[in-house]
């Protein structure tokens, strides 16, 4: 009984402290909807329109007819703007006023009247290449090269001008007979992952992770000036047992960090749609994950000499940890023994099991090995900084 | 001047000291840069991944097809082919994920290109590889563009009158040469910047600037910290002016600040390869920052009540600072609303002069317009800041 006492007296002194709720509470609501503001409001929730940037160094007629081309064949997906020099193209491009650009080079016209190949060069960060777009304007390109390509030829071979075959080619590709298709089949889990990664849910589950892990860690300061203040010396006066102090400090940190997790989770869910997935996997894995993030504070209280290192010290060590996990950028994009390294910290396990629930559909049972790992951290951490602790107290 | 000096260096002595203060300013910025570094520091494709091309046809065509990916410059480091005999093979590799994608040449391909008649590829992809999965549909989206325009250009030159009489021995020459055409456009990647920009090169600065806003605070938190403690009552009671007062705290921030981003610069430039471009304008640039850092929390700092919400303040201000000057987290697709934001914080002016200039080289001239937006800010708040923290001395 007593434990739930002092675990109260946790939960009064984060209510008293408004910096420590701006933490735990305001900041990641409010990353969130930063976040998904600026998903949602450019363009609406489920597509992303690119913002494509042409830049015309003199290509005569065919090159205009290209951007006519783009701006019929993909109205919403690609939206477009012209530039007239190529520094201002770049400083767009590193501004992210534009996600990626093409450069329509002087005498593309006369070239490939002449039957010569030109070359139409794709501008875009390195970052974020834009794959998709890439990917359209390949397929815009190839089909409008085609129609160039027939004219060509055409005009080679007969009587009439290159206009008039252009006009020609395009009339046929209109009713194309006879294509070669191609048919793609997907095979594998119901929901593609590229949902997951150009949604919402993403930033929802990787804050989640990386805030519940962070407020934890700097909490541990807390425990640290309750220490110095001689707080549980006190309590130990009384009669009560270390234990239950112990008992009672770490159900306080648990449920302001499981009470953080499951704002974070409401958040996404009820203002933003996000969905969770399985909704049981998911309340276990956030409570697992609590529990990792109120071991490490427990340790972390222990470790740490005063109040400021843990509140200068946590914030850094969270966010590298967070970075190595997968909350800042997918771990896929990442070489390969970075992803491993990032196997060895629990954020990584977490994210993994999020992506299996939001992206894949799993249930519990899907998600089963990455609670094991987490549920292996807390098994290691959660005594040890018990036992620390209880030194801290006694000793 | 001699007292300024003093405090100034018993200031920085004593930050040193707290470890904190060099985990804050070299040890967390450099951490973060290196992760981020190696996470994205190779070259975004080094890809490698493998294919299972089902040849039902075992034509000239389907072998040439093979043959033609095998050989083809851009895949040959990239992908491994392997050759199966049937469509349920290759389904069944790519279900148990022993290959990225496959794609099926049907049987009766080649009859169907030579005869002009229509026939479909299939790409079996899964899922869990999405990058393999996009290449074989571009392989075979690219190898069916070329056949397809192969034929509108036979078709165009028909309607031409290129092509009088079905029979003629000219003709399958004819229809030979618009088969082996290549389309004549191609979409290449271009280059961003005059100079390639590694992540180093921008995240060493962005990483840096964030820290620096937590790494300049000590100066400030300082005075509060002596007016708590009653020490600041003792250091008025002797020969000593309030302005010194400030002014040592000030110049022991700035210069823990200044090594702070020094350093980060020989050590991304040494250890990381980065390049932050031209080294004086580096330097009055990070003189700039320096001072606005100090300007911006000191501000903050002074306008708090207590050392504990001086302290919390500081914070919080770092990390709104941080979110709206783009530093750290990145809102690609963000509304205008955003990009203007950032032009109220100095970090967000400065961020975009680092990436100026890794990018474009150049000097100061690159420069000046974010430098003088620095030092506005710089000296906006820090006249507003001295004024504050003069009447709290001396208070």
């Amino acid at each position: 009984m007593k434990v739930l006492f002092v675990g109260l007296l946790e939960l009064r002194r984060l209510s008293r402290d408004p910096v420590a709720l701006f933490f735990t509470a305001l900041f990641p609501t409010l990353i969130i909807l930063i976040i998904g503001v600026a998903i949602f409001g450019a363009s609406g929730p489920a597509g992303v329109q690119g913002q494509l940037g042409v830049l015309d160094q003199g290509s005569g007629e065919l090159g205009k007819q290209l951007v006519a081309q783009i701006k019929k064949d993909e109205p919403d997906l690609i939206n477009i703007s012209t530039f007239d020099d190529l520094d201002t193209v770049r400083k767009s491009i590193r501004r992210e006023t534009i996600d990626a650009a093409i450069v329509l080079p002087r005498g593309y016209t006369d070239d490939l009247k002449a039957g010569k190949t030109v070359e139409v060069q794709f501008l875009a960060p390195t970052i974020d290449p834009s794959p998709v777009m890439r990917a359209l304007l390949t397929e815009i390109i190839g089909d409008y090269g085609g129609r160039v390509r027939a004219a060509v030829f055409a005009t080679k071979h007969g009587g009439d001008g290159f206009e008039e075959n252009l006009v020609r080619a395009e009339e046929a590709a209109a009713t194309p007979q006879n294509e070669i298709t191609i048919s793609t089949e997907r095979l594998g889990q119901l929901r593609a992952e590229e949902e997951l990664f150009s949604g919402f849910s993403y930033p929802a589950a990787s804050n989640l992770v990386l805030f519940v892990f962070i407020s934890s860690l700097a909490a541990s300061g807390s425990f640290v000036e309750s220490r110095l203040l001689g707080i549980p010396r006190r309590m130990l006066s009384t009669p009560t047992s270390s234990r239950t102090i112990l008992g009672g400090v770490t159900l306080g940190r648990f449920v302001i960090a499981a009470f953080q997790g499951l704002l974070i989770f409401a958040v996404g869910a009820f203002v933003f749609g996000v969905d969770w997935g399985d909704p049981f996997g998911t309340a276990v894995l956030i409570t697992v994950f609590a529990l990792v993030g109120t071991s490490v504070g427990m340790l972390g209280g222990t470790l740490f000499r005063t109040p400021e290192q843990a509140s200068s010290v946590g914030p850094p060590i969270g966010i590298a940890l967070g970075m190595l996990g997968g909350c800042m950028w997918p771990l896929e994009i990442v070489p390969a023994p970075m992803r491993t390294a990032g196997h060895a910290f629990p954020h990584a396990w977490a994210m993994d099991g999020f992506i299996d629930l939001i992206g894949k559909g799993e249930s519990i049972a899907g998600i089963s090995t990455q609670l094991l790992v987490l549920g292996a951290f807390i098994v290691v951490l959660l005594p040890l900084g018990a036992w620390r602790l209880s030194r801290t107290l006694t000793g | 001047m001699r007292t300024v000096l003093t405090i100034g260096l018993k200031d920085l002595r004593l930050r040193l000291r707290d470890r904190s203060a060099i985990i804050l300013a070299f040890v967390a910025p450099l951490l973060i840069a290196s992760i981020i570094s190696f996470a994205f520091g190779q070259e975004p494709i080094t890809f490698r991944g493998s294919m299972a091309i089902a040849d039902l046809d075992s034509s000239d065509i389907s072998r040439s097809f093979i043959e033609g990916v095998r050989s083809a410059p851009a895949l040959r480091d990239a992908l491994e082919i392997k050759t199966v005999a049937s469509e349920e093979e290759a389904r069944a590799l790519v279900e148990k994920e022993e290959i990225g994608a496959a794609i099926v040449l049907p049987k009766g391909l080649s009859d169907a290109i030579q005869s002009g008649q229509s026939t479909e590829l299939s790409v079996i992809r899964s899922q869990e590889f999405r990058i393999n999965g996009a290449l074989a549909e571009a392989i075979a989206e690219g190898f069916s563009a070329e056949v397809n325009a192969g034929r509108l250009s036979i078709q165009t030159a028909a309607a031409a009158g290129a092509i009088t009489r079905s029979d003629s021995p000219g003709l399958q020459a004819l229809i030979q040469e618009a088969v082996s055409e290549k389309i004549p456009v191609n979409l290449v990647d271009g280059a961003i910047a005059a100079k390639e920009v590694k992540a180093a090169s921008y995240f060493g600065p962005s990483m840096s600037i964030f820290f620096l806003l937590f790494t300049v605070q000590f100066g400030a938190l300082g005075i509060r910290a002596e007016r708590r403690d009653g020490t600041l009552a003792r250091l008025l009671a002797s020969p000593t002016r309030p302005w010194a007062i400030v002014t040592g705290k000030v110049f022991s921030s700035f210069v823990l600040g200044l090594a702070s981003l020094l350093t980060m610069y020989l050590a991304t430039t040494l250890l990381l390869g980065a390049d932050w471009g031209d080294p004086l304008s580096v330097f009055a640039l990070s003189i700039a920052m320096v001072f606005a850092a100090v300007a911006v929390t000191g501000l903050v700092i002074a306008s708090a009540r207590t050392y504990e919400q001086a302290q919390g303040f500081g914070q919080i201000a770092t990390m709104v600072l941080a979110m709206l000057g783009g530093n750290f987290i990145q809102v690609t697709d963000a509304p205008e609303i955003f990009r203007r934001l950032s032009l109220f914080t100095p970090n967000g002016w400065a961020i975009r002069a680092f990436f100026d200039l890794s990018a474009e080289g150049g000097g100061i001239t690159t420069i000046l317009g974010p430098l003088a937006a620095i030092v506005a800010f710089a000296v906006g708040t820090g006249a507003v800041a001295i004024a504050m923290g003069r009447r709290l001395v001396t208070q």
